[in-house]
């Protein structure tokens, strides 16, 4: 087993987790940020399959745009915990 | 004329920037700009009838020119062929018609542009999907159908529930679009090409278990798109929020894009029509849709929700006749689609009028319309009698269409269930009308009047196109839906054309022959003979009528003697109009288990909608693997 | 043709499905959807891959027939959907301001008033 399946399983492994991480919190920022981090693992998985430009475009979009505006609507919204 | 279905996507698609550039402050320019671009679609489309329908030819054209390389398509194509250029027909005259509609309607609202360049976006994307031979364009183009729709439900955003709605039909429409993309991807893997007729031809005798999973998940998606039965609930919402000349698009061109899908699906990418096991599956789909549609339209209280409800009825109608694979169900279920759009318009654009001199829609607040609106009330029963299918109206040849196809492939139980949900359908439509045009009128309605003359053009033209597709039914067959059922059948001649001549050989049978479909119209169902029997009875009453025959005998005290009124037990007489919930009380008493039953289930809660879509799809995947070869 | 990343797709889409169907309150909701969202491209460029092929980048004179990279058509198509994934999600965000200003609350039991 060469490094590379390795660490291609860490990567999924990490994913997996935060997935379900996401589902588990209570709390919205909580979840909003668990997201964020499953995106950048997914980007980072992007890598590691040969494929740059998409890596870039998910972690651009994934990473940073929609956690950004998740959370310009939860100060709109004023809204802290689920239920 | 190769380069007409380009163009004609195109232009729609330049109106709606050029809107935004240029109209946002003027009214009058952006009502031009609208007005130009869809009477340039609209004629390009009908100048493809010439060539497409009456001579034959397939149209096909690839984008920035990428031609195939030794047999293998690296780019996007576009074909137009006989069944893709009847529903662009059908989408292009519904464009232009909303689009006159709304230069009244629209009046009272404020942020008109952003409606304008929304409406255009929405006509270039189904345009856009119907003449498309790429699958991936296929779901691009739904994605921007989805997205316009939205914004248009959510337009008037101070009604009540119409918020909710857009939301609903956005979460149920990602669903849809995420299971049509995953049935992209998983036949991608497996033929490694995206273009339709090249799928087409790989798949033929060479269904592995990959192949019947995609082709159930892209059947589910689909059927999301066209608002069959257990994927429904967001259409009541979405069709009774959105403005009417937008529910008009809706009922019109979304729902039969869906259904173009569909039939583009099972037809001619997996030749899954020799399999029985499938055409079953659409048949029963269909029947049930047919059924919950009527049942449910029965009992509601807003008039657009119950158009709605028929919608979704009538659209079971197309999907049975479509299961029935043979020539005759397929001419009845295309002939069924084009009366559809013209009479469901009708209907939606009359529901329009009156929310414009109202200002409500409950049947329950109406009533006694017909002395103030006489043009509405008329062209409303022309709508009403087109859809419960009575003789000289269109909708009396696609249903018995209908009836003689499922009938003649020994499917007597599916004929009946048709003819009762026609019976249901002139009941509901009866109560309708009883609850807003006839009757006694409340007194805040005294001011009403009729609308104005841009809004009354389209819905004549759409109503004198009905009696016209109802009376001459050979000619419009012979032009417009057999070379559509030809070409659907003929799938050798759609992938000759796309891919260079010989490169069907690979499918080892020949051509399907098409039988003739003959109008035998059983006699005593004659269209012209009623129509002429209905003038002889017009003269008739005319005569009498100028002659003095009609006069009732008057009393001689006629109005200021109490002792001749109406006794109300000692209470002045009061406003005693028969409202729509009092019709067929009785009906809805016997039947209180079931009417309940679905009530509690249209929750409104979007978990148990969602739970609906995800429980079929499994249903569909399960049935697809254990049953198809 | 990795089995480990298909399994890890099967389990984002599953769990995004189990978001939509199961919890109550809409943000939530707009969560699972972008679950799905990140499962179905992961599966898209999953299925595009070739075992010892090289980014699919080249300029003209780089490219010789004996060049092996993994397949480029499937990259296009994820682009496309990261793109549609943020717009649903933009737009989805929208109304729920909006229906946080008219309805008072984010229960999806409680937003309810069409229904029957």
């Amino acid at each position: 087993m060469n490094s590379i399946v390795i660490l291609n399983t860490l990567v999924i492994i990490a994913i997996i987790v935060s997935a379900i991480l996401t589902v588990k919190f209570d709390n919205l920022l909580s979840s909003i940020i668990a997201l964020a981090v499953t995106g950048s693992f997914v980007a980072l998985e992007f890598i590691l399959l040969h494929a740059p430009d998409v890596a870039i475009a998910e972690a651009a979009v994934g990473a940073v745009l929609s956690p950004v505006i998740f959370i310009i609507t939860l100060k709109k919204v004023k809204e802290g915990k689920e239920r | 004329m190769q380069h007409f279905p380009i163009l004609s996507i195109v232009t729609l698609f330049l109106g709606a920037f050029l809107t935004v550039i240029f109209g946002s402050k003027n009214e009058t320019v952006r009502k031009f700009i609208a007005l130009v671009a869809s009477s340039i679609s609209l004629i390009l489309v009908l100048m493809l009838i010439k060539p497409v329908m009456i001579k034959n030819n397939v149209i096909q054209y690839w984008l920035g020119n990428w031609r195939p390389i030794h047999d293998w398509a690296i780019g996007i194509g576009l074909e137009v062929d006989a069944l893709g250029l009847f529903f662009g027909i059908i989408a292009v005259l519904t464009i232009f018609l909303s689009i006159i509609f709304s230069f009244k309607y629209t009046k009272k609202d404020s942020e008109t542009d952003k409606y304008y360049v929304l409406f255009l976006m929405l006509s270039g994307a189904v345009l856009g999907l119907v003449f498309t031979g790429d699958l991936f364009n296929m779901f691009v183009m739904i994605e921007i159908m989805t997205f316009a729709a939205v914004g248009l439900t959510a337009f008037r955003n101070y009604q009540e529930g119409a918020l909710e709605a857009a939301f609903k039909y956005l979460v149920l429409g990602s669903i849809g679009s995420s299971m049509v993309l995953a049935g992209t991807i998983t036949i991608y893997s497996q033929v490694h090409t995206l273009n339709m007729a090249q799928i087409s031809a790989l798949l033929f005798n060479n269904l592995t278990p990959s192949a019947l999973f995609a082709f159930a998940l892209l059947l589910a998606g689909f059927s999301l798109k066209a608002f069959v039965v257990p994927f429904h609930p967001a259409a009541p919402d979405a069709y009774m929020s959105a403005p009417s000349s937008v529910s008009m698009a809706f009922s019109g061109m979304v729902n039969k894009a869906g259904v173009y899908a569909i039939i583009r699906l099972v037809y001619v990418l997996f030749h899954a029509m020799d399999f029985k096991s499938v055409q079953i599956l659409l048949i029963i789909i269909g029947t049930i849709t047919m059924f919950i549609g009527v049942t449910m339209a029965l009992a509601q209280n807003d008039f657009k929700r119950l158009l709605a409800f028929h919608s979704i009825s009538q659209i079971g109608y197309v999907i049975t006749a479509v299961g029935v694979s043979t020539a005759l169900g397929l001419t009845a279920g295309l002939y069924h689609a084009l009366n559809h759009t013209l009479f469901k318009g009708l209907l939606f654009l009359t529901a329009g009028a009156i929310f414009y001199a109202t200002g409500t829609t409950d049947l329950n607040k109406l009533g006694g319309l017909a002395r103030k609106m006489p043009q509405t009330a008329a062209i409303f029963l022309i709508g009403a009698f087109s859809i419960s299918g009575l003789p000289p109206f269109n909708g009396f040849v696609s249903k018995w269409l209908v009836y003689q196809a499922t009938f003649q492939a020994n499917l007597a139980p599916v004929t009946i269930i048709a003819l009762l949900v026609s019976v249901m359908t002139l009941a509901s439509f009866i109560k309708v009308a009883q609850s807003i045009f006839f009757g006694q009128m409340p007194k805040e309605f005294e001011n009403v009047k009729e609308v104005p003359l841009s809004m009354r053009i389209p819905m004549w033209i759409m109503a004198i196109l009905c009696v016209i597709t109802g009376v001459l039914p050979n000619i419009v067959t012979k032009y417009l839906v057999s070379p559509a059922v030809t070409a659907a059948l003929n799938i050798g001649k759609y992938i000759d054309l796309m891919m260079g001549n010989g490169y069907s050989e690979k499918i080892l049978g020949k051509p399907i022959e098409i039988p003739a479909v003959d109008f035998t119209l059983a006699g005593y169902w004659d269209p012209i003979a009623w129509l002429v029997l209905f003038a002889l009875l017009l003269i008739a009453v005319t005569i009498v009528a100028v002659a003095g025959g009609f006069n009732a005998v008057s009393l001689p005290t006629e109005v200021d003697d109490p002792k001749y009124d109406v006794f109300f037990s000692g209470e002045a007489s009061e406003h005693s109009h028969v409202k729509g919930n009092d019709l067929f009380w009785g009906l809805k008493h016997d039947l209180r288990h079931y009417f309940g039953f679905m009530h509690d289930a249209h929750s409104g809660i979007i978990n148990d909608y969602a739970l609906w879509a995800i429980f079929t799809t499994t249903i569909f995947i399960v049935y697809i693997f254990l049953l198809v070869p | 043709m990795i089995l480990v990343n298909y399994i890890a797709c099967i389990i984002l889409i599953v769990l995004g499905f189990y978001v939509i169907l199961t919890k109550k309150n809409i943000l939530k909701i707009i969560i699972g959807m972008g679950l799905i969202d990140y499962g179905i491209n992961l599966l898209i460029i999953s299925i595009g891959f070739n075992p010892g092929g090289t980014a699919p980048i080249f300029t003209f004179t780089e490219l010789k027939p004996e060049s092996f990279f993994v397949d480029p058509v499937p990259q296009a198509l994820t682009l496309t959907s990261i793109v549609i994934g943020a717009c649903v999600t933009a737009m989805a965000l929208s109304l729920v301001i909006k229906i946080k200003e008219k309805y008072g609350t984010l229960d999806a039991d409680k937003v309810r008033r069409l229904n029957g």
